[in-house]
């Protein structure tokens, strides 16, 4: 490799090779996205539900009901009533359901980014270090990593979360570390075919240092990947999220998250369903336009995969 | 000469993929004839294997054919599946390029020799099967013939699964073989090892075979006859000798160029690469589809419709406008 | 084999990483178990840490946790900590009633030594907390100790009691998504592109996309109430057909403690099963669409042999093995989901009785459940290497997956 003749060196250097190589392949994937009626729609429904997240307040001035407020005349969960406002009923001390369960998306939503962030930060660290640094270690992580692969991480933050209290700090944290080997995987992989690619070789053997090699090379090439995979562990963690609320270990009162909502109303279905189906639905819409954008950006990516 | 075994009418084999059709065969009529071997040679891609694989029902889903390929008074193509399962691996078998990836890893060289045996004659014992199996690796010159016959095939190297390959071909004795590459991914002395053997079942059972490749030095080896492939076409057909000593087809004449020949002195032997690409089958280009790598080429006349196959000598096709093709080669 | 070894070895490693973990995160963690409404006056609180082994170094408690204790003297000598070889082979009998409060007051001897098999054994048998002698001998000899906060009860009697629970839901649904899952898979793949394709992909997907804590309300409302309501109107007020007695007149399908039939099994499994069938489809259909196009099926079917054979000799051993290797996270997703159906049914079962340990700071409780949710793992990841071995012959001589 060192026998490079150095103007194609400095060809593959500059990287003006791959900068247009890759704004095309962002180009060819978005439309290879935007083909895929599935990812549209799900996009479509994903959006409503953020705007809905962040608009959240304007829920309860609509309805004038706080997140909080106990309606005395609604007590013991109500059905549906339209004429007082509370369109998808109350809960079991007055409160409406609807502002809840849009507070409780938010929450949910907001544990979910700063979890996957975490997730990714743990996921990119982990992977790279192992695709870099090679050998034995390398040997060694993986094997880790394929071992965690089967280990019941969720309980694990079961425990934690028991013990170290339910700060929502520790809740971001936390479920963060339950989902990241994925991506330490995907990463690894990434960043071990950059190792062995030609311009790597190349800028090695003009003598461009590591450093500048990982920032200038691999980080923003990983960056794309891991991206994509970040929408895929997005309904991972939210589903991590709520089922920890499920079993009341998630967030904590006065905030609420969807998770917390359906576990109030799962053993109450016989008699109050509308307590578990409203949280339910935006849960599944939820899930489900998330995995179907990540599933069709990883699709329009990364095509051979089907 | 003898009759036609096999015969192909006018086959033509279209791929669909998500980026357009690809036309890897166009129109391709060819005879097997009784007790011969007939090489194929062409480069890469120039749809050599689809052509064959057609006769036997073995096209990717994606694929539409259309044509004939008649055997025994049937059209092979407009078979229903049971009927066809009765020709292939009976009458007709194959021995696939890539022998690294044919066999099923996961199950024994017993299960799998002895499969196509039973399944087309229930009446043979297991115990029968077995001898005759680890006869045929015998035939094959596999050493320890018994023991490889309980192993799996990562157990065997590349030149044993290739003769394992032809053994289980020949199990039920075919009358035709076709022989996709069986020595491509091989050293010489094994090489020649298996065109031996092949050579020899063929005298020895009076089948046809087949035998596609590369390699003209296999073909002037082996073959009684020759068909040069070339954007999914026949170009040229004749038997060996002729074809070698007056070659007809511009591309013919450049394969054999850019072939190395043992008896030419290594210090004045120029090898001349065929400039160009190999032409893209999903846009292949108008008229002939060497044109645009033909040092003849004339814009008009080549472009506007694909030559057909003339007889050139006796039994000696060539598709070219040229007729004089070789003189003009020589003299530039 | 010296692979599986290999890999259950590793395992087992992780799995003392982890319990070591849990041990020290439990005791440095604020908080313990003794600390409830009413905390137990000091004196009583000093034995029962030493009882418990708390007032040790927390490397020697963990030993102890592991391979028992040798005899100490608590009460007598009233000061915690100082460990004496006792010699009084007889003494080893105190039994407790009721609380172990009362007893430890009485400043009474208790006494720990190594424990023979058969007395383990006996103990399993024996149902009656108060005939057992009161000793630890580490969870590698099958001993989990005292429960923290019900301190009549051995971890062994609740482990004993909640795990058929789990298992008697987990086994059936695992079975279910198998069963299910694969020829799902391997129609679809079968069929690939085409609607059959379609129909077998998204039926898998409804159960991927709808968590199992909705799926479990949404099924009983579906099937046990609105299904029940319906055949209830049907039979009894339309039809008005037999008598039927109270019990008769709806299906029943909601579980309900310990007492059910065959049919209570019917909605626990579903949601469990559910759960995993997606993912079972999905990894079966694309292990089977790589073998459909694969070289060595072209060669089976060059000789000749029908569709049929071709799938069940060719295709059936590397379609599953996706699957195959899937079984062990599976394990992780069995678990999580066992939870949330104990919650959803009110089930007993490790699951809650692992949420309740770590709630309520009941140290030898965590421990145990853990110790018993990890070696399901264990087990199900060593079976998981074992069928790999087996489907794999390249394993079985080279040693290592490819
Ligand atoms: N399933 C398929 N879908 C699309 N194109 C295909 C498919 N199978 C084959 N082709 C194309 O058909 C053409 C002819 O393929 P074929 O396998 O006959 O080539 P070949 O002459 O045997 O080449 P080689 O010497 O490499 O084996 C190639 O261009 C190939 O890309
Ligand atoms: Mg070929």
């Amino acid at each position: 490799m060192s026998l490079l003749r150095p103007e194609r060196s400095e060809a593959a250097l500059n990287g003006a090779f791959d900068a247009v190589k890759s704004r095309s392949l962002t180009r060819l994937a978005f439309e290879r996205f935007s083909r895929n009626k599935v990812a549209v729609v799900s996009t479509i429904i994903l959006a409503v539900l953020v705007l809905l997240a962040i608009f959240a307040p304007v829920a309860e001035i609509l309805t004038g009901y706080t997140m909080e407020f106990q309606d005395r005349n609604f007590y013991s969960a109500k059905p549906p009533n339209w004429e007082a406002k509370h369109f998808l009923g109350t809960d079991q001390n007055g409160r409406d359901i609807m502002v809840r369960v849009i507070f409780g998306m938010r929450i949910s939503m907001l544990v979910a980014l700063v979890a996957a962030t975490v997730a990714l930060v743990v996921g990119v660290l982990y992977g790279a270090i192992s695709g870099l640094v090679g050998g034995w270690v390398d040997v060694l992580m993986m094997r880790f990593l394929d071992l965690l692969i089967s280990y019941p991480l969720t309980l694990i933050a079961v425990i934690a979360l028991a013990y170290f209290g339910r700060n929502i700090y520790i809740v971001f944290a936390i479920i963060g570390l339950v989902e990241w080997q994925i991506m330490a995987r995907v990463v690894r992989g990434q960043v071990l075919s950059l190792r062995n690619s030609d311009f790597i070789e190349a800028a090695r053997a003009t003598g461009v240092p590591t450093t500048s090699i990982v920032l200038h090379h691999i980080i923003p090439n990983v960056i794309g990947i891991a991206v994509v995979y970040l929408t895929l562990t997005i309904p991972e963690v939210i589903l991590v999220e709520s089922f920890l609320g499920f079993l009341g270990l998630g967030v904590q009162e006065p905030n609420t998250s969807l998770g917390v909502l359906i576990s109030e109303g799962a053993t109450r279905v016989e008699h109050k369903p509308w307590l578990v189906f409203s949280p339910g639905v935006f849960l599944v819409l939820l899930l489900m336009s998330l995995n179907f954008i990540g599933d069709g950006l990883r699709d329009a990516f990364d095509p051979k995969d089907r | 000469m003898t009759q036609a075994i096999l015969s192909l009418r006018d086959l033509t084999i279209h791929f669909k993929t998500p980026d357009g059709i690809v036309k890897a065969v166009n129109g391709v009529s060819l005879d097997l004839r009784e007790q011969e071997i007939l090489g194929i040679v062409g480069e890469s891609g120039s749809g050599k294997s689809q052509t064959w694989m057609a006769p036997m029902g073995l096209l990717a889903d994606n694929a539409s054919v259309s044509g004939q390929a008649l055997f025994e008074g049937q059209d092979l193509l407009s078979l229903e599946p049971r009927a066809l399962n009765r020709v292939r691996g009976t009458k007709i078998s194959m021995v696939f390029q890539d022998p690294m990836t044919c066999l099923n890893p996961y199950l024994s060289i017993s299960t799998q020799m002895m499969e196509g045996l039973r399944f087309h004659d229930r009446s043979i014992s297991k115990t029968e099967a077995k001898k005759r199996c680890i006869a045929m690796l015998e035939r094959v010159a596999i050493p320890d013939a018994s023991r490889r016959f309980r192993q799996y095939p990562h157990e065997l190297s590349g030149g044993m699964r290739q003769r394992l390959m032809i053994a289980m071909a020949l199990l039920n004795d075919p009358k035709v073989l076709i022989a996709d590459e069986p020595t491509t991914a091989l050293d010489v002395t094994i090489q020649a090892q298996i065109l031996d053997i092949l050579r020899e079942l063929q005298a020895e059972r009076g089948m046809s075979i087949v035998l596609i490749t590369h390699d003209l030095g296999v073909v002037a080896e082996t073959c009684d006859r020759v068909a040069v492939m070339y954007g999914g076409r026949v170009q040229e057909t004749a038997a060996a000798q002729a074809l070698f000593e007056n070659p007809q087809h511009p591309y013919t004449i450049a394969l054999m160029q850019a072939t190395p020949r043992v008896e030419a002195d290594a210090e004045t032997q120029r090898l001349a690469a065929i400039p160009g690409q190999p032409p893209n089958m999903r846009v292949p280009p108008p008229g002939c589809a060497f044109f645009p790598r033909c040092p003849l080429g004339a814009p008009d006349l080549c472009t506007a419709a694909t030559p057909p196959l003339e007889e050139r000598d006796q039994d000696h096709f060539c598709a070219c406008y040229k007729a004089d093709a070789p003189q003009l080669l020589k003299e530039a | 084999m010296a692979y599986v070894f290999r890999r259950f070895g590793q395992m087992l490693i992780l799995v003392v990483i982890a319990l070591a973990a849990v041990f020290s995160t439990q005791r440095l963690a604020p908080g313990g178990p003794f600390d409830g409404e009413k905390p137990p006056p000091p004196e009583i609180l000093a034995n029962l840490r030493a009882y418990y082994d708390m007032d040790l170094g927390m490397p020697s408690q963990f030993m102890g946790y592991l391979f028992g204790m040798a005899a100490r003297d608590v009460g007598q000598s009233g000061r915690p900590g100082r460990v004496h070889w006792l010699t009084i082979p007889d003494r080893a009998k105190v039994s407790i009633t009721g609380s172990i409060y009362d007893e430890l007051t009485d400043d009474d001897l208790l006494v720990r030594k190594w424990c023979p098999w058969d007395e383990w054994l006996s103990r399993w048998v024996s149902s009656k907390p108060d005939q057992r002698p009161l000793r630890k001998c580490g969870v590698l000899r099958g001993d989990f100790g005292l429960s923290m906060t019900k301190r009549n009860i051995y971890v062994n009697d609740y482990v004993r009691d909640g795990l058929p629970g789990t298992l008697k839901y987990a086994v059936p649904s695992l079975l279910f998504a198998l069963f299910l899952g694969v020829p799902m898979g391997f129609l679809a793949a079968y069929f690939q592109n085409t609607r059959v394709d379609f129909a077998m992909v998204s039926a898998g997907m409804v159960g991927t996309i709808i968590p199992n804590l909705v799926m479990g309300p949404i099924l009983i409302y579906l099937l046990a109430i609105q299904l029940d309501g319906f055949f209830h109107w049907l039979f009894v007020d339309y039809l008005d057909w037999v008598e039927l007695s109270r019990r008769q007149r709806t299906l029943n399908l909601i579980p309900s403690g310990k007492s059910g039939g065959p049919i209570h099994y019917f909605l626990p499994t579903l949601v469990l099963g559910t759960a995993l069938l997606g993912r079972i489809v999905r990894l079966s259909r694309a292990g089977a669409l790589e073998a459909l196009r694969s070289n060595y099926v072209r060669t089976a079917r060059s000789k000749g042999l029908p569709n049929w054979l071709i799938l069940f000799r060719h295709v059936l051993k590397p379609g599953i093995l996706p699957v195959v290797t899937y079984l062990g996270p599976v394990s992780a997703v069995i678990l999580t989901g066992s939870l949330v159906i104990e919650y959803t049914f009110s089930l007993p079962g490790l699951g809650s009785q692992f949420i309740s340990a770590a709630t309520d700071r009941d140290y030898t409780l965590l421990m145990g459940t853990t110790v018993i949710l990890l070696v399901f793992v264990i087990v199900l990841n060593f079976i998981v290497d074992l069928l790999y071995t087996w489907l794999d012959p390249r394993i079985r001589t080279e040693g290592s997956p490819t």
